[in-house]
């Protein structure tokens, strides 16, 4: 749906975006990276703000830049927190329906419906001057959605929102993602990412650094053997029966004393096991987490490495 | 006992601090390294120049043609001129540039910061009200004075090393402190005007677009008023003594009003005998206004619109 | 949806706090137009018309087309809100004309309202005014061209008000008096020349200077007509063809 084909930006002297390829099909897709990593000049790029420097960028075959083709098949929500000031919330959405090419009707229509969605039809008629940092980023996601766009942009859309707005977003953009749509959501705040989705794209200097599921992502960094912590009440002899192991690089007790740190390699092949001894020995494991087969974790192992 | 490991998580600024006096200078500072790394300054500021440039080439050509004139006889172009009326024409053909430099560098000064929401970080220092608007003014007033004070007194320099047998320096010895005195109206009259626009405004453009719409406004308002005036001089008429004071109601007008009143002249062109454009007769002068009336109402302006800004000055989050 | 752009545009444009200080200023025309014979014994209510609308209403359009142009993508750019334009399903050449039809509209009724008052001031009440009829036409004409070429010069530069506001009060004031041809790269002369003012032929030299009239004035309606027209296709085709081929995205910084 779209394809980017090594492309890149420059701003004079200042690359923007450097020999990127991929391609984000329907679903969830996160768009990671630090503060300048590159993330809003691919969505300006996606969006068709901008052109490409070099290679290519295509959405469902078409370039994007300038593109009315493209637009009425997708919704871009920016991170800018500008508007028409004057505007009620229902005035502008209702506004922007009409430049997607709806009729006065349908796009009144679908007004209240994306209203509906965002939780702002009880709140629209307020001039937008007057609104929350919450209430502004929900009218934001009403226009991109207006027109009912098989691709939807969003550019930092948790900015401002309060925990239960975070929750309300990310429910919704579950649901589109469950409709069959591309939804393509760029953000800095790692944990919040993970609560939307395990498909990342991740950006670091401009560069695209790894794209696909966190999970193989994650399997594929050798260098950082998985973590993994086993609460126990016998850690000792968790440590005798567990040192054996092939897959166990290194091993820690904890402070407290009823827990084991491990360090393991191929941990799918390492959980297989831990249950044989588990259920063959008697070991008695009251918890069990893995403290790095996390978002953060990955960012930090690639981006740090 | 300190730890024998510094705590450097935090890195705070253990320096000396300056004192409170100078918080509006290191305002003004910022605001002055902005506006000079603006290219187009240094072009207007030549542009504010350009009559001095003239008037050099003018007296280098007549000088090199005095050397015709038979020894012991002075050059009659240079004798008949009258030298203060020089700084004033100067100052004159100056406005338009002084006004664009201050649409350049004064009228965004509050409007930016609105919209930056920087008001809102600089007042959330220990700065007070007072030290920004003194700050910001300054970042106006002293640009814009240097522009118009350097070529001035390069000039006048350069006619006092030149022109003393001419009658340079007797003609008025008090010109110096009269020169010292203009060259702060346009600066003092921008600044304080471009900073009550901007601060109404949270865009510097539409604080461009009011200032400009007055200044040009009120510009075509008083070429009203000297066109009256022509047409009654051509026809042997007398206009209403109220169009010589209309005349100067403008931006540039209050500002060469004053520049006269200081210099004590209504002023005169460099070619007096010259007739106006296309040949039509002289041009007349329009003799300088009351000093009461016209220091009052550029004190007035100026204090109108600082107490504008003044109160518009607020550490206020500006939404959009 | 070109409706919905026209509207919101006019809408933006005709907002009280923008449209205000134009019909004041209309009003200063209209009490100076009034005065006029005060300041000026024995003048004829057509003269003192014709001299302010020379000297002001003229300079009302070439103004107002410098701030309402320079809003048509200017004001988006720097708001941020050109974001929301052009990521719709809308040309951008189609954008641009419509916003720019939009603003000429306002301008031109700006300008009229100007020419209006200011015949009411000098007639002392609405009466037949002989050059009011030719005046509302170089008005609208001079609209649509300041308004073309400013709205060229707004997609090249940054600070394009600047330039503008240079244009119509430096070279529109000064070029339109000079001698030979140089006159004719002023749009005010092809105003004048549709206007057909009496004080460009036979009134005083000086007030010609004031009224940017006292070039070359052979030049007749027609080819007035004619030279706008030209220069206003041309400047829109131009402002047409460099907005959709090149990037409008708002600056990170707010200086």
């Amino acid at each position: 749906m779209i394809n980017l084909e090594n492309v890149s930006r420059w701003y004079g002297q200042v690359i923007g975006l450097n020999d990127v390829s991929c391609q984000i099909g329907p679903g969830l897709t996160a768009l990671l990276g630090m503060n300048g990593a590159g993330k809003s000049t691919l969505m300006r790029l996606i969006s068709g703000q901008l052109r490409s420097t070099t290679g290519s960028l295509t959405i469902f075959g078409m370039e994007p830049f300038g593109n009315p083709e493209v637009y009425r098949r997708l919704g871009y929500c920016p991170e800018i927190d500008n508007f028409y000031e004057h505007y009620s919330g229902r005035e502008f959405v209702k506004f922007l329906g009409r430049l997607d090419g709806l009729s006065k009707s349908q796009s009144a229509i679908r007004t209240e419906e994306v209203l509906q969605m965002v939780g702002m039809a009880d709140r629209a008629d307020k001039k937008i001057a007057g609104y929350s940092k919450g209430m502004r980023q929900r009218i934001k996601l009403a226009q991109a959605m207006i027109h009912d766009p098989e691709i939807i942009l969003l550019d930092e859309p948790l900015n401002g929102l309060d925990p239960i707005g975070r929750r309300e977003f990310i429910d919704i953009l579950a649901h589109l993602a469950e409709q069959g749509k591309t939804i393509l959501v760029s953000s800095h705040i790692l944990f919040e990412v993970e609560q939307m989705t395990r498909s990342i794209l991740l950006l670091h200097r401009g560069r695209l650094m790894a794209s696909g599921d966190l999970r193989v992502i994650r399997s594929l960094i050798d260098k950082h053997p998985h973590q993994v912590r086993i609460e126990t009440e016998e850690p000792r002899r968790a440590a005798v029966l567990l040192a054996g192991l092939p897959n166990v690089v290194s091993m820690r007790f904890d402070r407290g004393g009823n827990a084991l740190q491990l360090e393991v390699r191929e941990p799918d092949e390492f959980y297989d096991k831990l249950a044989d001894i588990v259920l063959q020995d008697g070991l008695k494991v009251t918890g069990f987490t893995s403290p790095d087969n996390n978002l953060e974790s990955v960012f930090k192992y690639l981006v740090g490495s | 006992m300190a730890s024998p490991i510094a705590d450097l998580t935090y890195r705070n600024y253990d320096g000396p601090l300056e004192p409170p006096l100078y918080r509006w200078w290191a305002i003004a500072k910022a605001s002055m390294q902005l506006s000079l790394k603006k290219k187009g300054l240094w072009w207007l500021a030549a542009g504010g120049a350009f009559w001095y440039l003239f008037m050099l080439a003018m007296l280098y050509v007549m000088d090199m043609l005095s050397q015709n004139v038979p020894l012991g006889q002075k050059n009659p172009f240079l004798q008949q001129i009258i030298w203060k009326d020089q700084f004033l024409n100067a100052f004159s053909v100056a406005q338009l540039s002084l006004f664009i430099i201050a649409l350049l560098i004064g009228v965004g000064a509050i409007a930016n910061d609105n919209r930056a929401n920087a008001l809102l970080v600089y007042l959330s220092k220990p700065v007070s009200r007072l030290d920004y608007l003194i700050g910001k003014w300054l970042g106006i007033f002293i640009p814009i004075t240097v522009i118009v004070a350097v070529p001035t007194f390069v000039f006048f320099a350069y006619c006092a090393m030149s022109y003393r047998d001419y009658g340079f320096l007797t003609e008025d010895p008090r010109l110096p402190f009269k020169l010292l005195l203009m060259v702060l109206v346009p600066g003092v009259f921008h600044a304080s005007v471009s900073l009550g626009i901007s601060a109404l405004f949270n865009q510097g453009r539409l604080a461009g677009a009011t200032y400009a719409g007055l200044y040009f406004m009120t510009l075509f308002f008083t070429k009203a008023m000297q066109v009256v005036h022509w047409a009654s001089s051509e026809d042997g008429g007398k206009a209403p003594a109220i169009v010589k004071t209309l005349f100067y109601c403008s931006i540039d007008g209050i500002q060469i009003a004053l520049a006269k009143i200081i210099l004590g002249t209504d002023g005169t062109a460099l070619f007096p005998q010259a007739g106006g454009s296309r040949g039509g007769p002289p041009i007349p002068s329009i003799p300088a206004p009351s000093p009461t009336l016209f220091f009052g109402i550029f004190f007035g302006i100026c204090f109108l619109s600082l107490l504008i800004a003044w109160t518009r000055i607020r550490a206020v989050e500006v939404i959009g | 949806m070109e409706q919905a752009i026209f509207g919101q545009a006019i809408r933006e444009y005709l907002r009280p706090k923008r449209v205000l200080p134009w019909l004041l200023l209309g009003g200063v025309c209209a009490l100076l137009a009034y005065f006029w014979r005060s300041l000026q014994p024995g003048s004829q209510p057509v003269d003192q018309y014709a001299n302010v609308s020379s000297m002001l209403v003229f300079r009302i359009v070439a103004l107002a087309s410098a701030i309402f142009t320079t809003a048509i993508i200017s004001q988006e750019v720097e708001q941020r809100t050109i974001v929301y334009l052009l990521t719709r399903p809308v040309p951008r050449w189609k954008l641009l004309l419509i916003r720019y039809s939009a603003s000429v509209l306002v301008v031109g009724i700006l300008g009229i309202v100007g020419a209006l008052l200011t015949s009411w001031g000098a007639y002392r009440g609405f009466a037949p005014n002989p050059l009011l009829g030719k005046d509302l036409q170089a008005l609208m004409m001079g609209a649509f061209a300041y308004g073309a070429l400013f709205l060229f010069v707004s997609l090249l530069f940054n600070r394009a008000m600047l330039v503008c506001l240079l244009f119509a009060f430096g070279w529109e004031t000064s070029v339109p008096n000079m001698p030979g041809s140089m006159n004719s790269l002023s749009i005010l002369t092809y105003m004048q020349a549709i206007a057909e003012h009496p004080s460009a032929q036979d009134q005083s030299k000086l007030m010609g200077i004031a009224a940017g009239a006292l070039g070359n004035n052979a030049i007749s309606a027609d080819k007035a007509w004619g030279v706008l027209v030209g220069l206003t296709v041309v400047m829109l085709a131009l402002s047409a063809w460099w907005f959709t081929h090149f990037e409008y995205v708002p600056r990170e910084d707010a200086e």
